[in-house]
């Protein structure tokens, strides 16, 4: 686990658009996007790569 | 000091958390759109192979005791699946719902095959009797 120092400068970087903190984010953050991912409680992987595409190409959105 | 700069991360944390959250949401609510907009499709080739079923391949110009030689030449140009058709209907004598179940296809196409056979033949026949006359 990260503190909170590290997390706030990936999360800077990745807002920045740096592609190696945006897939540490993704991968911080994949329980909460895999548990979006299921349809009728059957997991879509197509939903799944659609949800990992919208976080990293809206994630410079986030101002922090 | 310490104590108020850990709670301003965690809150930086926080607000992440929440904004992503709710990114996601929006996100799965406009793949199910798109999903539902544009369903999944299944290719052509798949389709056909499940759908069609060959005719019985045993339609010859010989299935008919044809009196007319004209007709057997028109017959024998129709598409295997209309040979079959009428094969099916005026030789062996089904019912439609029969024979469309032997083709594997609604009987409301067996009655389209049908009468776009017979017309095929009746033009034919009017083509060729046209020629003998000239």
């Amino acid at each position: 686990m990260m503190n909170n120092e590290e997390f706030r400068c990936l999360l800077k970087r990745a807002t920045e658009g740096d592609k190696a903190s945006i897939e540490e984010i993704l991968r911080l953050y994949s329980p909460l996007i895999d548990r979006n991912s299921y349809i009728h409680g059957k997991l879509d992987e197509d939903l799944r790569q659609y949800l990992l595409l919208k976080v990293s190409q809206n994630i410079h959105k986030f101002s922090s | 000091m310490e104590t108020g700069q850990r709670n301003e991360k965690d809150e930086l944390r926080a607000r992440f958390t929440v904004w992503l959250k709710t990114l996601l949401r929006r996100a799965k609510i406009d793949y199910i759109r798109l999903e539902r907009r544009y369903p999944k499709t299944v290719t052509l080739e798949l389709t056909e192979k499940e759908t069609v079923i060959p005719p019985p391949e045993s339609v010859t110009p010989n299935s008919f005791d044809f009196e007319n030689d004209k007709l057997r030449a028109a017959f024998v140009r129709l598409s295997l699946s209309k040979r079959s058709i009428l094969e099916m209907l005026f030789v062996r004598g089904l019912e439609a719902n029969e024979a469309a179940r032997e083709m594997g296809c609604t009987i409301q196409h067996v009655y389209n095959l049908r009468s776009k056979a017979l017309k095929e033949l009746r033009a034919e026949m009017s083509k060729e009797e046209g020629n003998d006359d000239e």
